[in-house]
């Protein structure tokens, strides 16, 4: 029987940990994989994030720091770093660079902290420690009674006032913790190249955003999830309706299921997405894509776009929402840039999903286009819903294998994207912005069926 | 040889179709017709890796990923297996059962017949040994269409356990595989490397120091074959590591790699698993761990599936890897090589 694949976490599996040496404690650095904080500075000069953000706290880099985004001189602030979870923890030592280390001139321009309360989580266990007004490394300890920790909060008391700015900054934070729990370098590791990569996509991102390329970008620069929408407790799996394969039957059951849980204002596009699923896109002739702009939307903005991988691997993304348009393709954000032309002897829907076009054969991706158009005032058609399929042969356990991903865009009355659909995730676009972004929206992950809205995270003005 | 692979063929096709067992009532098909005169068999069975080759949440992560009929053909195998696919049902869920390895046309199939045996038992010498065992466990990389479904097998080895036993030292052991791997009292328990005693039974670790250097040694004592062997995403990975600098850790991998070919399928293009009898070593300049002074570590893990950490979504709901050795000591304290 297929199950859905519940979304879990992969730290699970460390309690696999057979016993030997694990009972025994050993002071060990933790990575963590992202740092939470009260605010951080966010203005032009780190449209990307590209600096200030708390998780250049544990990059390593001195030149990069935590720059808080409060009001007033920093006293309050907190950074949580969520860490791996421990048992037994009897002692965590932290190695702070306090303020920002970039040059000496911006240390002392900016604040530093001079009291800073470290909480232990989840216990709660605090103690205050002073730091002192220096660059470099400083250490600091708390000896804990064995315990759990999961996180670690830092919480500045006081400061040492910067000469120009009332910026509180801290450039690095190390994590050691004495604990029983197995170590597990290579997880550790692997947290840090997390860290690293999503450093290098801020600065990538940055770049594609750079000068007039940005005007027509339909995106921001970020986008941010939010809490889950409220369960309707109907329970829902698109492998228990589809069974095996069966991407359409699939990418029907999502927009169906959207249907039922979506804001009111995206009934309108949802409809017609559950129209032209039940219809077995009868009403879709095969079009080209031959848009002018060719440009791809960078993956860093929190909006996954889908993608062939997806086909083997079910729909992800790590951090972001899934469902951006296929392969990131700029065109696809409006109808009017499309590019659509007609095409005579396309291969038929089913052999193109079944992967068993030509095309599809081929290591270099091929996307295979169907649209609905209607005509406007003038005469001219217009695309109101287009199924891109993308296909080619993607590496498997056996070899490279043929294999296809469909996404369902259906465009709104004034021509910009509304939706998309794939075989496990719907997503919902707003566009409440002025310069012709998307504002938000919702999606919806059909793998552990949860319902999230999402929005556009701006930089506040500039300073 | 010949007559003997013919025969053989006729048991187990190698995946090119399903187990077929001809003219046998269907009440035989499970292993419940089994259970209450083979109580001891039916038990060690039941907690092997051959009852769970369909349901075990590594094979079931892999082929929902592109479900297809050569899969079923060794993971459950049987005709009626094979029906049930679709829908799921309590046969798919015996993965490689009783019948599959002993049922043909209605008649038990052994080596020999025992004395108070009930059944109109057909006995062949050739049965359970090495060869018998590779009509699933021994095979290239295939060819396969869109729905899955072989086309051809290429030249190129995916599994090779028995010619890799055939290759080794216990390739004249009397009772073949069986000597290692049914050695239990109900002789079906079948442990690989699922079992941690049979881990550390085939490997031995030892760590040492040359001067400023450290010197891990890995060795496969105690496998008829190479280590590892079966599924192409297994591997071992020998670590040495500061607990207090993760990042400097050193890592050596010990398995296969693969190219896709030109011919459809893939050819191994990298092996660092361990014949039987042989053993690999691993020199770590101390100093490229990072310079803090802390305790040394070392582990040699068994890794089940390419990746370790499995990312969300990924998670087979199983252990992805096993901690098969593991020492932690000052850098003073190792004894040093001779
Ligand atoms: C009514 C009881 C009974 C049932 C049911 C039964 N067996 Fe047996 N079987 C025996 C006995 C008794 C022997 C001989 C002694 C022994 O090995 O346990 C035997 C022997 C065997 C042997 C060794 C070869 C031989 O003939 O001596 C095999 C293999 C075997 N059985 C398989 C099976 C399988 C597979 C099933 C289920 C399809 C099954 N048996 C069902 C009683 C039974
Ligand atoms: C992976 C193949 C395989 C499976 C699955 C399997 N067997 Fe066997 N079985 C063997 C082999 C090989 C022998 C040894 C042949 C011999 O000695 O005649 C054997 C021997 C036996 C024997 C003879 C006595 C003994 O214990 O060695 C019995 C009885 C038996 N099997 C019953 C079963 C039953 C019942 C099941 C299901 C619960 C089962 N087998 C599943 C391969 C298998
Ligand atoms: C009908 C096909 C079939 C036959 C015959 C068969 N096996 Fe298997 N065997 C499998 C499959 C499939 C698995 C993998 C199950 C899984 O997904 O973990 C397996 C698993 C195993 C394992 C466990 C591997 C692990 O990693 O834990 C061992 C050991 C093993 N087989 C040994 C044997 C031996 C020895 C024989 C011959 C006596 C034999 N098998 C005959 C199909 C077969
Ligand atoms: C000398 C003992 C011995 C013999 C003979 C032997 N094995 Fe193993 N086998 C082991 C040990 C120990 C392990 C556990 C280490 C490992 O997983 O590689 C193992 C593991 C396995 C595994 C699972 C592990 C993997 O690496 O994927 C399979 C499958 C297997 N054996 C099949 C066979 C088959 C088939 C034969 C006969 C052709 C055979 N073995 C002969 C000792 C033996
Ligand atoms: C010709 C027989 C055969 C075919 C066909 C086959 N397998 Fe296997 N498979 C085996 C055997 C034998 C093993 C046991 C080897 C081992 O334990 O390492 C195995 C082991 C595995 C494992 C490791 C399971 C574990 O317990 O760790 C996975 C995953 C797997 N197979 C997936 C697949 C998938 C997916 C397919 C189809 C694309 C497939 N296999 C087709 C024979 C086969």
């Amino acid at each position: 029987m297929m199950r859905s694949m519940r979304i879990t976490t992969s730290l699970l599996l460390l309690a696999a940990a057979s016993p030997a040496l694990a009972a025994e404690p050993v002071e060990r650095r933790l990575h963590p994989a992202s740092v939470e904080a009260s605010s951080f500075l966010w203005n032009d000069f780190n449209k990307f994030q590209e600096n200030y953000h708390p998780n250049y706290l544990v990059d390593g880099d001195p030149k990069t720091a935590w720059v808080e985004g409060a009001k007033g001189a920093g006293a309050g602030e907190w950074v949580r770093l969520k860490l791996t979870p421990l048992e037994g923890a009897t002692n965590v030592r932290l190695k702070v660079r306090n303020g920002y280390q970039k040059s000496p001139g911006l240390f002392r321009a900016n604040a530093r902290a001079k009291t800073v309360t470290v909480k232990v989580l989840p216990g709660g266990a605090t103690r205050q420690v002073a730091l002192k007004d220096a660059e470099g490394w400083q250490d600091v300890a708390v000896a804990l009674p064995a315990q759990k920790v999961e996180a670690i909060e830092l919480r500045v008391d006081e400061v040492y006032a910067g000469t120009k700015y009332e910026d509180l900054c801290l450039s690095d934070v190390q994590v050691f913790v004495t604990a029983t729990t197995r170590d597990n370098p290579a997880f550790e590791k692997a947290k840090l190249e997390q860290i690293q990569k999503w450093k290098a996509e801020r600065l990538a991102a940055a770049k594609a955003f750079k000068g007039e390329a940005a005007k027509s970008m339909p995106v921001a620069a970020q986008y941010q999830r939010g809490d889950a929408l409220p369960d309707r407790g109907d329970e829902w799996d698109v492998w228990g309706v589809c069974e095996n394969g069966g991407q359409l039957c699939q990418m029907r059951a999502s927009v169906e299921r959207a249907r039922l849980r979506a804001s009111a204002r995206f009934h309108g596009a949802l409809d017609r997405a559950v129209a032209a699923a039940k219809g077995d896109f009868a009403a879709f002739v095969p079009v080209q894509l031959a848009p002018a702009d060719k440009r791809k939307v960078p993956e860093v903005d929190g909006l996954c776009a889908a993608n062939l991988w997806w086909a083997l691997e079910g729909p992800y993304c790590s951090e972001g929402v899934l469902g951006a348009p296929m392969d990131g393709q700029l065109s696809l954000y409006r109808a009017d840039t499309l590019g659509t032309l007609e095409v005579k002897d396309a291969p038929a829907l089913a052999d193109v999903i079944a992967a068993e076009a030509p095309a599809c054969k081929r290591s270099v991706a091929t996307n295979y286009a169907w649209a609905r158009g209607e005509k406007d005032a003038a005469g001219k058609t217009i695309v109101r819903e287009l199924l891109v399929v993308r296909c080619g042969l993607a590496e498997s356990r056996e070899g490279e294998v043929p294999v296809a991903e469909p996404q369902l865009l259906v465009y709104g009355d004034d021509g910009r994207l509304a939706a998309t659909a794939g075989r496990a995730y719907v997503t919902l676009f707003d566009w409440r912005d002025a310069p012709g972004r998307v504002s938000g929206g919702e999606t919806l992950y059909s793998w552990g069926d949860t319902f999230l809205p999402f929005r556009a995270f701006e930089p506040v003005a500039a300073r | 040889m010949l007559a003997l692979l013919i025969g053989l063929a006729q048991m187990f096709p190698g995946g090119r179709g399903p187990v077929g067992v001809g003219d046998t009532p269907a009440a035989m098909l499970s292993a419940a017709a089994c259970a209450d005169c083979h109580p001891d068999e039916h038990r060690e069975w039941a907690g092997s890796r051959h009852a769970q080759a369909w349901t075990n949440g590594i094979f079931q992560r892999e082929y929902r990923q592109k479900p297809g009929a050569w899969c079923v053909h060794c993971h459950a195998p049987l005709e009626a297996q094979h029906a049930q696919v679709g829908t799921g049902g309590p046969l798919l869920a015996e993965g490689v059962n009783c019948a599959t390895c002993h049922v043909r046309d209605g008649r038990i199939h052994a080596r020999t017949q025992r004395p108070d045996s009930p059944h109109e038992t057909v006995t062949d010498d050739a049965f359970g040994g090495p060869d018998w065992c590779g009509g699933c466990h021994e095979f290239t990389f295939p060819v396969l269409d869109g729905r899955g479904e072989l086309v051809r097998y290429t030249p190129h080895p995916m599994q090779a356990t028995v010619a890799q036993f055939r290759a080794g030292p216990h390739a004249r052991d009397p009772e073949g595989c069986r000597g290692c791997h049914a050695a239990s009292p109900g002789q079906h328990a079948y442990p690989g490397a699922h079992d941690p005693r049979m881990l550390l039974r085939a490997l031995a670790f030892d760590v040492c120091r040359a001067g400023d250097d450290v010197v891990m040694t890995v060795a496969n004592v105690g496998a008829g074959h190479d280590v590892p062997t079966g599924d192409v995403h297994r591997h071992l990975l020998a670590r040495a590591w500061r607990p207090t600098a993760p990042e400097a850790m050193f890592e050596a991998f010990l398995g296969r790699r693969y190219a896709p070919q030109a011919d459809g399928g893939k050819r191994t293009i990298w092996d660092s698993g361990l014949p039987p009898g042989t053993r690999r070593t691993y020199r770590v300049p101390l100093a490229q761990l990072g310079d803090d002074g802390g305790p040394l570590s070392f582990e040699l893990r068994y890794v089940y599936t390419g990746d370790e950490f499995p990312r969300a979504g990924r998670d087979p709901g199983e252990p992805t890897w096993r901690v098969v050795h593991e020492q932690r000591s000052a850098a003073a304290d190792l004894p040093p090589c001779d």
